[in-house]
């Protein structure tokens, strides 16, 4: 039986201009991501990681090489990808019901329907009674948890991850990687996290994509048998953790 | 930022303590003090100058004194003029930042709209900035002839390029993930202006129309100088030119007093228009 692919990407290769001259940033990208998987991108810091993402979210073009989602042809920002960027980005003047229509708002598809879905989101996720909330009123999860909401409310079948939980102290980062972790299998999304967090990428993910240093391209990618059943935190206590963890930790090759 | 309805820390028990009824209570007694010892200082001045003027320490004529400009005001009262002039006054000044704000704002759009444009067009703003715009009112005065609409343009022209600039600031600085995030929805030139960019720079266009309140007075002022024919700018002028200080004084404090108001009628909207802050 073949797997579903999500997400197709074939062998990208992004370049940049500047004054002092111009940049590979990618080359030789290719990957597959099935439907309902949850990978992780890592790499040294400009490697390209943010690139690729911005390739998948659809707001650069590739200069070489084809992205296909659900067996489409990319060819710019589409409703079936969602976007979590760096930090909630909640836009303060707007409620949180405000917040999480803004998606459907932009793409025109304000409609009784998809407003019940986005209603029943927040119904499930425990947002419904600060849904005329301000987000400054609101706890860093909470904001967290709102924004992946305004993602999911889109209904897209890939959710890209950009560092979404950077902004968050500690704490508070491994509650939400939880949380919002759980979210995405319940709702059995497609997801690809983007992080220079190492113990985040191996307990969030099935895979984890090893990027080399610019022009960035797959060094490796490691398959992550950790219990798939069990939350990140559980599974950063499990013993072959630290094995991932050392194993990827080498491959970046990071000197200081 | 709290209004006191936010949950009071845990530590605090129903009944309080003898220490934080202490701190209340210090804390009203500087907030009176604050407030007795600025009008004291009102009162102060105003009770200074009438008995130097009484002694004739000063001389009423050059200086005026507060009960003169109390028998000026009645005057002016009583004839009517008192509101023809302050209200032309305030309604000039009104349409000039009103004007400036919402025609900067709407330049700031399009050189936003167009880097190209926002390049081209940089010297001739920087120009046009550094310019004392107060240069231009005889110009405005030919061109819109001898009236009121010449006192607006003149305090338009003032407001509206700093205007433009500074919202054009307030553009480019728009957190760029929120605009990232909009374009991952597949987000129009529109909507990124209407859904982030003009919103998120509210605090912008507000601090730019609060010093446009400011220059607007300046430009109808001066307006009214050149134009002399109504107005509190008039008033001043014009009793200057016949050595009536009473009626200047008056004019001045007047100005003072409308020009409070407006800037907290400004003050007031902000509070009103950024009420998620």
């Amino acid at each position: 039986m073949r797997v579903k692919l999500a997400l197709e990407v074939r062998n990208i290769a992004m370049r940049f201009h500047s004054d002092e001259g111009e940049v590979l940033a990618l080359t030789h990208l290719s990957l597959e991501v099935r439907e309902g998987e949850f990978i992780s991108i890592v790499g040294p810091s400009g490697c390209g990681k943010s690139t690729l993402l911005n390739i998948l979210a659809g707001l650069l073009h590739p200069v070489a090489g084809e992205v296909y989602i659900n067996q489409t042809r990319m060819s710019g920002p589409t409703a079936m990808v969602g976007y979590m960027p760096q930090s909630d980005q909640l836009f303060e003047w707007r409620t949180i019901w405000g917040n999480v229509l803004l998606g459907l708002e932009v793409q025109k598809k304000i409609t009784a329907e998809t407003k019940s879905f986005a209603e029943e989101l927040l119904i499930k996720y425990g947002l419904i009674d600060f849904k005329n909330y301000y987000p400054r009123q609101l706890s860093g999860g909470m904001r967290q948890r709102a924004a992946l909401i305004r993602t999911l409310a889109i209904n897209p079948q890939i959710l890209l991850l950009d560092e979404a939980f950077s902004a968050l102290d500690y704490q508070t980062r491994l509650l939400v990687a939880d949380e919002v972790k759980q979210i995405i299998t319940k709702e059995g999304k497609t997801a690809v996290l983007v992080t220079h967090d190492i113990a985040e990428a191996i307990s969030m993910a099935s895979r984890v994509v090893v990027l080399t240093k610019r022009p960035g391209e797959i060094k490796s990618i490691h398959i992550i048998s950790l219990d798939t059943e069990a939350s990140p935190l559980k599974r950063r206590e499990a013993a072959e953790f630290k094995d991932y963890f050392h194993k990827i930790w080498k491959e970046l090759d990071i000197h200081v | 930022m709290f209004r006191g309805k936010k949950k009071a820390p845990c530590s605090q028990s129903r009944a309080l303590s003898a220490e934080h009824q202490n701190y209340l209570h210090r804390k009203k007694m500087y907030r009176f003090q604050v407030l007795s010892s600025q009008f004291l200082l009102l009162l102060f001045i105003v009770a200074a100058w009438e008995i130097a003027a009484n002694l004739r320490l000063i001389d009423p004529f050059i200086t005026s004194q507060p009960s003169r400009i109390v028998n000026t005001l009645v005057t002016l009262h009583h004839e009517g003029s008192l509101y023809r002039h302050t209200s032309l006054t305030v309604l000039e000044t009104i349409i000039g930042f009103t004007l400036g704000t919402a025609l900067g704002t709407l330049f700031a759009v399009i050189l936003w709209w167009s880097k190209f444009l926002s390049d081209m067009l940089d010297p001739y703003l920087v120009v046009l900035n550094s310019l004392p715009k107060i240069a231009l009112a005889p110009i405005i005065i030919v061109w819109f002839g001898h009236g009121m609409t010449a006192i607006i343009v003149i305090a338009l022209l003032i407001a509206v390029i700093v205007t433009t600039l500074g919202v054009h600031v307030g553009f480019s600085q728009v957190d760029q993930e929120k605009v990232k995030l909009l374009r991952t929805f597949g987000a129009s030139k529109w909507q990124l202006l209407g859904k982030v960019v003009l919103p998120a720079s509210i605090p912008t266009m507000i601090a730019a129309l609060k010093v446009n309140v400011g220059l607007s007075w300046v430009g109808v002022i001066v307006g009214e100088f050149l134009i002399a024919k109504a107005g509190l700018g008039f008033l001043i002028v014009y009793g200057g030119q016949v050595f009536q200080l009473d009626l200047v004084m008056t004019s001045v404090i007047i100005l003072a007093v409308a020009a409070a108001l407006m800037y907290q009628g400004v003050v007031l909207m902000e509070r009103l228009l950024l009420k998620w802050h």
